[in-house]
């Protein structure tokens, strides 16, 4: 792979940096491409706030600007129209936890420490809160928060619902605490508030709550309503065997998340279709946040940046929540609005972008310097349709052991002590059914890709495990 | 009075039953068209079967595990109209939501104008939080503090989400024979289009002490998932269960 050797990131650019010639006309032969506004300037000493909207488990396709028909997202849309929607952006680690400690770290979860759900993050590693709130921020959160071990109060000023919350009476409450603050404060001091709505996480309760449905449709009316299986639904693939295990696992009778084994194939639409409502809820929470921002004395001057943690199976690969690697669950929204200030309608379906950019994107709208061992790069001259040298893969882990990196053209999928690896052709075969790591004529690809996965993680500087153990990134294979 | 069909039986779910297993709900005539209150405890189902909560001591809803909060609706015919009270609170959040709604005196009950307070007593962010507003729907339009929403359709047939607290009762009085059809204002806030609310059967809930015989109520529409509403044998509303969520009625004053 090409190198680059220019960059501000410890991570030295040669290893994952390309010029990416040509980005104005690149951007130009895009579909939904359209400049509205002329770029502005920021005034640096104005300094922007910030509206962080992070969702939970929302697909990066299960958005209607992002062309899927069956979801109703008017406030979504709202966000990608008046911004930049990054169509190839990428969880670091899709579930919960290990994705929000990339979110507010800006490092990858071998070095954050939370490589899933419950591992603590790294102590010296500093986050968003405390980095801003350093440099003259006033710094809040409310929602989910969900960073094991790291006291959400004191990197930030906590408003209204728990930072524990598991939505307990829905995101209204998260969504009050946003409207009350947006018509409250204070404006002589600029602001961070980080807002975790829930939804459409709450999708995780349908295979238990269902589950003495065995399989069989409970609503009928709904018959005529249900979204079509997608086409990966039935691949014939070869898959490694933590996925086979998973799968097995979730098929058989017994136990919780189990019994999928006799799901009808109305039963997995009806999947899709909750799905689809929940996303319908939590968009609705995000129309009244920005309805209250666009009413608010802030509304010129705040960036809103919205994105999620993971996505979810919601039937492709005949899958279901998250902790894998097929882009129903690794890839996310990302979507950048600063109305006035950037291009609208931007939909950017050829920058790979990642969850450790958001820190050091803020960062530079906010004007202040990036902490030490930064991995990711701020989206903001992506964001400007400045042609700027990027990267050209990004990496994701899942679990403790699943590796997967992202280039232009290809993933690829392995685990650590599994002889099956996947490849897939993300530009003729998006929906990643033909595994091309199975023959020889891609041989070289896999090759060059684990050569560089492996080269890039390296350099990560491993976080320890609490018992004094070390992540398998360090340990002999 | 249509066919009756099979329930859905959704209240077996095992961590619904970890509830009514505790559960004795009230009994008694009941009114709906009168003034009443009721007070629901609300619990979050977990989406995993885990452990059972720790048990509420003392009061109402003793024994049950302990509730994610509480809804308190009370409504009493007001000057032609129906004046609902709310009061919803997540008590692990500090959160509560109180509202003062002016209704239509007819199956939808549908809210004429109101305010709404939120408040949060957590420490750190309580001042910041506060708030209030007013909304109204006159002649169709959604107004919101004396401003017209921009957008929105004209509002015919409509209800609020609170309000269906009280429209199903009325539903049950008035023999459960038609389902309502209309939109609905989530919070006051949202608007949820093409809401139906349908009888869906009778079925027997098991509680602590005795089998309720229940009338059900099924609501869809856009942007909810479904939604189970169930009266007692005197159209008193006694449990709600939709999504992750699940109240019961623990109090009641008439």
């Amino acid at each position: 792979m090409k190198s680059d050797s220019r960059g501000p990131a410890a991570i030295p650019r040669r290893d994952f940096l390309k010029i990416s010639a040509g980005v104005a006309s690149a951007l130009a032969v895009m579909p939904s491409f359209a400049m509205n506004v002329s770029i502005i300037p920021s005034d640096r000493k104005q300094k922007p706030n910030f509206l962080f909207l992070n969702l939970d488990q929302l697909s990066c396709e299960a958005i209607r600007h992002h062309g899927c028909t069956a979801v109703k997202t008017p406030n979504l849309d709202r966000i990608a129209r008046q911004g930049v929607s990054f169509t190839q952006s990428y969880s670091t680690n899709p579930v919960c936890c290990p994705a929000r400690s990339s979110w507010f770290s800006g490092r990858y979860t071998p070095e954050t420490g939370v490589m899933v759900n419950g591992m603590p993050m790294a102590r010296e590693i500093p986050d968003l809160g405390q980095w801003l709130r350093r440099n003259g921020y006033q710094v809040f959160h409310t929602g989910k928060w969900h960073i094991p071990q790291r006291d959400v109060s004191r990197s930030f000023t906590v408003l209204g619902s728990d930072p524990k919350n598991t939505a307990s009476l829905g995101d209204i409450v998260t969504t009050k605490s946003v409207e009350g603050f947006l018509r409250n404060y204070d404006p002589s001091e600029p602001f961070f508030l980080a807002a975790g709505l829930l939804n459409p996480h709450d999708i995780c309760s349908f295979v238990l709550t269902n589950t003495m449905y065995r399989g069989v449709m409970p609503y009928p009316e709904l018959a005529g309503e249900l979204p079509p299986l997608p086409p990966n639904f039935n691949v014939a693939m070869r898959e490694p065997q933590a996925i086979v295990a998973r799968k097995e696992r979730y098929m058989r009778d017994g136990g919780e998340e189990s019994g999928l084994g006799r799901w009808k194939e109305d039963y997995w639409r009806f999947y899709i279709w909750a799905y689809y409502h929940y996303i319908a809820m939590v968009d609705a929470q995000v129309g009244l946040i920005l309805d209250t921002l666009e009413a608010s004395r802030f509304a010129g001057n705040t960036v809103v940046i919205l994105s999620a943690d993971h996505g979810d199976g919601h039937a492709r690969h005949k899958m279901i929540l998250k902790s894998f690697l097929y882009d129903e669950a690794a890839r996310v929204p990302l979507m950048i609005s600063w109305p006035g200030r950037l291009p609208e309608n931007v939909l950017d379906d050829r920058h790979l972008v990642s969850g450790v950019d958001l820190f050091p994107t803020v960062c530079d709208f906010a004007g202040v310097p990036t902490p030490p061992d930064m991995r990711g790069y701020s989206l903001r001259p992506l964001a400007e349709n400045a042609a700027k040298p990027w990267r050209d893969f990004v990496v994701s882990h899942t679990g403790l052991d699943g590796r997967m990196i992202r280039t232009n053209g290809y993933k690829l999928i392995t685990y650590r002590n599994d002889p099956v690896i996947q490849l897939f052709d993300m530009k003729n075969d998006p929906w990643e059914t033909k595994n091309l790591a199975e023959g020889t004529a891609h041989a070289s690809v896999v090759k060059d890709h684990l050569k560089t996965l492996d080269e890039f993680e390296a350099k990560f500087k491993v976080a320890s495990l609490p018992n004094g153990r070390r992540l398998p990134s360090e340990s002999s294979e | 009075m249509p066919d009756d069909k099979s329930a859905s039986e959704v209240w077996q779910f095992k961590n619904v039953l970890r509830v009514l297993n505790a559960y004795d709900p009230p009994a008694g005539k009941f009114d709906p068209a009168g003034a009443w209150e009721h007070a629901y405890n609300i619990h979050f189902l977990n989406i995993r079967e885990g452990k059972a909560k720790s048990k509420a001591k003392g009061g109402s809803g003793a024994g049950m595990p302990k509730p994610d909060g509480i809804l308190k609706v009370s409504s009493a015919p007001k000057g032609g109209d129906i004046e609902l009270l709310v009061e919803s609170s997540a008590l692990m959040d500090d959160d509560l939501t109180t509202a003062r709604i002016r209704c239509t005196n007819d199956r939808l009950c549908a809210p004429l104008s109101w305010e709404i307070r939120f408040t949060n007593q957590r420490a750190s962010g309580r001042k910041l939080v506060t708030f209030s507003k007013t909304g109204a729907v006159e002649n169709g339009i959604l107004m919101k503090e004396g401003k017209p929403v921009k957008g929105m359709k004209r509002l015919e047939a409509y209800t609020c989400d609170w309000s269906l607290f009280d429209a199903v009762q009325r539903l049950g009085r008035d023999n459960f024979a038609s389902a309502l059809t209309c939109d609905m204002l989530e919070y006051l806030d949202v608007l949820r289009e093409n809401q139906t609310l349908k009888y869906r059967g009778k079925t027997q809930v098991a509680c602590a002490s005795k089998k309720v015989d229940a009338r059900e109520y099924l609501q869809f529409g856009e942007g909810v998932l479904p939604t189970h509403y169930y009266l007692d044998a005197h159209n008193r509303l006694f449990m709600v269960l939709g999504s992750r969520r699940l109240f019961v009625l623990v109090n009641e004053k008439a």
